[in-house]
């Protein structure tokens, strides 16, 4: 019986050291983050977003785009990411205080989306690329998102929300027409929310050599 | 107890008759005690001394707010060069207040009558006669007897700090230098060390008859010797 | 045999292990029984997702199948449908066994099995109609998270009075590992579901807790369940002794302590202070060393008996598994290096290293376990040798290519990845016909696990009659010393 108290005694500390470390811890020095006043816009950093774009969080969690799609810029020099031009700087914790689940990802199978809302500013173009991957980039090894649309016919004016602009087989008949339904509006949304260009004192930009 | 097993065992209450596998079966497992392999032993301590030194390299100081390790590091190694000195200020100020603010107060401005002043004070920031080498030999030896300084005579007794440091000396006289409106060039580990050669092993205090026959030196602008990495005071004149 | 004895390392008796067996045998046989209708459901999803990363038109612009739910469905079928309720089983045949103590209350068990997959099932379903919470390994939506801690704090409270009540003296090394892994699951599941799922602390300190669960649900959970089945069943099946004590100790400390701080390598570059990325590096290279002590401990306990791996089924899967489970700490302290990992990370070489973790160490070692388990509770043989070299081969071949292909394909992806100079398109290029090949792999590990899934449910339907000759996959040879333990 001694022998099960030391043998239980010693997994409980093993086991507590790295909850300590890799819980508590970070619950503690992490968990409590505020965002910092932006001199500039008066607004704070990051940005607040809208709810929309909140609402987005949970229909990309939903469709588990995490599983193709990073969000992480790693530094500089054990990554080129900022060298590809993947974002201007370390994510860093702060990033992601704006997030219900921080969507780091494991896998590029897909590009990194950290900054997709710099790179792309246009909402047509991201439903049009949701829609039909593959007429926007032929190349593309996206699933379509066609489900997050609906294809309807027109009936008596055209919809002012519909897709403008598709081409290719997934085009709409004549006559017919591709509307979003609320939940591609609140993905794209969020997508044209992921900005990190913004400064943070613990993530210096590296300077250009 | 009842079992649930679609096997051909008796019923309730009795035990069941061993199955052909279990009869077949070995017996219970143990351990022998083999030592383990030297060698493993050996290449255990290698990962774990390898361990050690990615830890001590890769933590950026082990603080909750450095994600990139190669910014800030133990070995000060990495992309931010060689690890940033502190300030010798702030070094100094913490020397002074610990060993010289009893007398000469936290504002240098001394005791009227007992404690001489070091603000403005030329012994302090170089006089007529007064050198940057009579500072650093009061510093190490001590002085007694009557002392004017700003036209007012004091006649105490100062300890000798020859048990401070050569870059200790130099941070607290870099301090005095520079705070409270002086504005003399900072005093380098390198003076402090070559003022404590010349004057050998002398414990006695200093009068200021005795340090008047020593003619005054000044440290050149620039810092006389290149401030040894370790020397708190940089070598380059500050800005201010 | 009376209870003084038991100090004795084979006291038990062949009536006694009866009695035993039969206790446990319905909440075991329940739960590998459901586990392998997960693996077949898992596997299948899986192969629809390898197909979907070449063809991405595949069962496309349909919401249940897009590759986002289908990868996590697999991924979490196979972790908490499969791998749990498998090593659950295990755990709790090698507990009642080893602690000499009969089963009090198994209805109590029986509960906690049907109330687990009621939990797995909630999970799936919610994956599917899209509460994915996002999380890799904890994806299931918080209200199936509840259903699964209740029916394990069930089997945690029966380990607890089973090991309170065990009759034999010093603890053998399978319960070290069995109280290791019925101790941090428990405290692995509810802490990462408290702080990620139930009640989410800020998304900035989410990210170590969820690599902290990671790391602890397969070194800290899964590979003890399977060391436990393996400790137990390789002396057994071939009549040794363990080597050594001393290496046993190091193995599994070493695995405890480095095993629980491994976790956060895998976000090396990520938004994480710097030292609990380093430490988690540190952790993983260090890794190593129970890599090896199981390697060597298990070496010297078979040298000179590998000829009974040509025969038993359950010692052949189970040496295949833990040598495989020794590459994957191997790889993945390699792989945890930052020359190396800024070069791999993100690419399908993580997809490797979780395959070979998961596939080929722990449902290879949990296929041992169970080809060992079954007959002895049920009474009855395997019906078919031929099947269970088939279920080998297929499952073998299959892992072996996948991971190879995926690490070689995944290396050039990730050099694609990382240089400056290759655009993003070439990175897919590069890596396409290796998920090809990848995606073929998989198919042959569906066939192996439905040719598992046969085996089991010919075993259950009697398409052989009880008591014949054991299922062995190889003929014996004549001359033989080893002993028929299979």
């Amino acid at each position: 019986m001694n022998k099960l108290t030391l043998l239980f005694t010693g997994i409980f500390l093993t086991f507590g050291s790295a909850w300590v470390g890799l819980v508590a811890y970070p619950v503690a020095n992490l968990g409590q983050m505020q965002p910092l006043p932006n001199e500039e816009t008066g607004g704070v950093n990051p940005p607040t977003v809208s709810g929309l774009a909140i609402a987005g969080q949970k229909v990309y969690a939903a469709n588990g785009c995490m599983e193709c799609h990073t969000q992480q810029v790693r530094p500089d020099p054990f990554s080129t990411d900022i060298a590809k031009q993947l974002g201007k700087r370390q994510t860093v914790p702060r990033d992601e205080i704006r997030e219900h689940t921080p969507f780091l990802g494991e896998y590029r199978i897909g590009q990194d989306l950290s900054n997709y809302g710099a790179r792309q500013t246009d909402a047509a173009a991201i439903h049009r690329h949701l829609y039909s991957p593959t007429s926007v980039t032929p190349w593309s090894n996206m699933p379509s998102y066609s489900y997050l649309y609906e294809y309807r016919k027109i009936v008596s004016q055209p919809s002012a929300h519909a897709i403008q602009g598709l081409t290719g087989s997934r085009a709409p008949k004549p006559g017919y027409e591709v509307v979003p339904t609320q939940q591609a509006e609140a993905l794209v949304a969020y997508l044209l929310s992921l900005n990190q260009n913004y400064p943070l004192p613990e993530s210096p930009e590296p300077t250009a050599k | 107890m009842t079992s649930h097993t679609p096997s051909n065992e008796p019923p309730n209450g009795e035990s069941p008759a061993p199955n052909a596998p279990v009869l077949r079966e070995g017996p219970e497992p143990s351990e022998k005690r083999a030592p383990v392999p030297f060698w493993l032993i050996i290449l255990s301590a290698v990962i774990i001394f390898w361990a050690g030194i990615h830890l001590a390299l890769n933590s950026g100081g082990f603080q909750a707010n450095v994600y990139n390790p190669s910014l800030v590091s133990w070995s000060g190694g990495g992309s931010g060069g060689p690890a940033v000195a502190p300030d010798p200020k702030v070094i100094g100020k913490r020397l002074f207040s610990q060993n010289c603010a009893v007398c000469h107060q936290g504002s240098g401005m001394g005791v009227a009558g007992q404690f001489p002043p070091l603000v403005a004070s030329e012994w302090v920031v170089g006089g007529a006669w007064v050198g940057d080498n009579h500072l650093v030999k009061i510093l190490l030896a001590g002085m007694q007897g009557p002392v004017q300084v700003k036209g007012n005579t004091y006649n105490n007794a100062m300890p000798p700090w020859s048990q401070l440091k050569d870059d200790q000396i130099a941070a607290i006289l870099t301090y005095i230098r520079s705070e409270w409106g002086n504005a003399a060039v900072p005093i380098t580990a390198d003076y402090v060390k070559t003022v404590r050669a010349a004057s050998g092993d002398r414990k006695d205090p200093w009068t200021q008859k005795e340090l008047k026959a020593i003619p005054a030196e000044t440290i050149p602008a620039g810092g006389a010797a290149p401030a040894a990495p370790a020397a708190p005071a940089p070598a380059a004149p500050p800005a201010a | 045999m009376s209870n003084d004895q038991s100090s004795q390392p084979d006291t038990l008796n062949s009536a006694e292990r009866a009695t035993i067996d039969s206790s446990v045998a319905a909440p075991v046989i329940l739960f590998f029984g459901t586990a392998i209708f997960w693996l077949l459901f898992g596997s299948v999803f899986e192969l629809i997702s390898a197909i979907k990363l070449v063809w991405p038109c595949f069962l496309d612009g349909c919401a249940l199948l897009t590759y986002g739910r289908t990868s996590v469905v697999s991924v979490n079928a196979l972790a908490f449908g499969w791998a749990t309720p498998a090593a659950i089983g295990i755990g709790l045949w090698l507990t009642a066994r080893l602690c000499r103590v009969e089963l009090a209350r198994y209805k109590s068990l029986l509960a906690a099995g049907i109330i687990w997959n009621i939990g797995t099932f909630v999970g799936v379903a919610g994956i599917f109609v899209g509460d994915n919470t996002s999380i890799s390994h904890l994806n299931f939506p918080g209200y199936a998270t509840h259903i699964l801690l209740l029916a394990f704090i069930l089997i945690a409270v029966w380990a607890i009075v089973t090991f309170n009540h065990r009759k034999s003296g010093p603890l053998y090394v399978s319960q070290w590992f069995l109280v290791a892994g019925f101790f941090s699951f428990p405290w692995l599941y509810a802490t990462a579901s408290q702080l990620l799922v139930w009640n989410p602390i800020q998304a900035s300190a989410q990210p170590a807790i969820a690599a902290w669960f990671a790391g602890g649900f397969f070194n800290l959970w899964l590979a003890p369940m399977g060391l436990a089945a393996a400790f137990y069943l390789i002396p057994k099946a071939v009549g040794r002794q363990i080597n050594s004590n001393h290496l046993s100790l190091v193995a599994f400390w070493s695995l405890l302590l480095f095993g629980a701080w491994s976790g956060t390598s895998r976000l090396i570059g990520g938004p994480l202070p710097a030292w609990m990325v380093s430490v988690g590096v540190a952790a993983s290279v260090m890794m190593i060393i129970p890599a090896l002590a199981v390697a060597l401990n298990l070496h010297f306990t078979l040298d000179g008996h590998y000829a009974a791996m040509s025969w038993s089924p359950a010692l052949r899967f189970t040496i295949t598994g833990v040598s495989m489970l020794v590459f994957t700490w191997v790889f993945t302290a390699i792989n945890s290096l930052p020359a190396v990992s800024s070069v791999t990370n993100f690419s399908d070489i993580t997809r490797a290293l979780n395959l070979l973790g998961y596939y080929g160490f722990f449902s290879m070692t949990a296929f041992g376990a169970i080809y060992y388990i079954v007959p002895r509770l049920t009474g009855k043989e395997w019906p078919s040798s031929c099947l269970i070299s088939w279920h080998f081969w297929l499952a073998t071949t299959g892992v072996l290519l996948a991971v190879s292909v995926l690490i070689l394909g995944g290396l050039i992806q990730g050099f694609a990845l990382h240089d400056i100079g290759v655009t993003f398109r070439s990175s897919m290029d590069f890596i396409f016909p290796f998920r090809f090949v990848a995606a073929l792999a998989a198919l042959l590990i569906v066939c192996a696990n439905l040719a598992f899934a046969l085996v089991f449910a010919g075993l259950h339907w009697s398409l052989r009659r009880p008591g014949t000759a054991p299922a062995l996959i190889a003929v014996r040879e004549e001359n033989s010393q080893e002993p028929v333990a299979v």
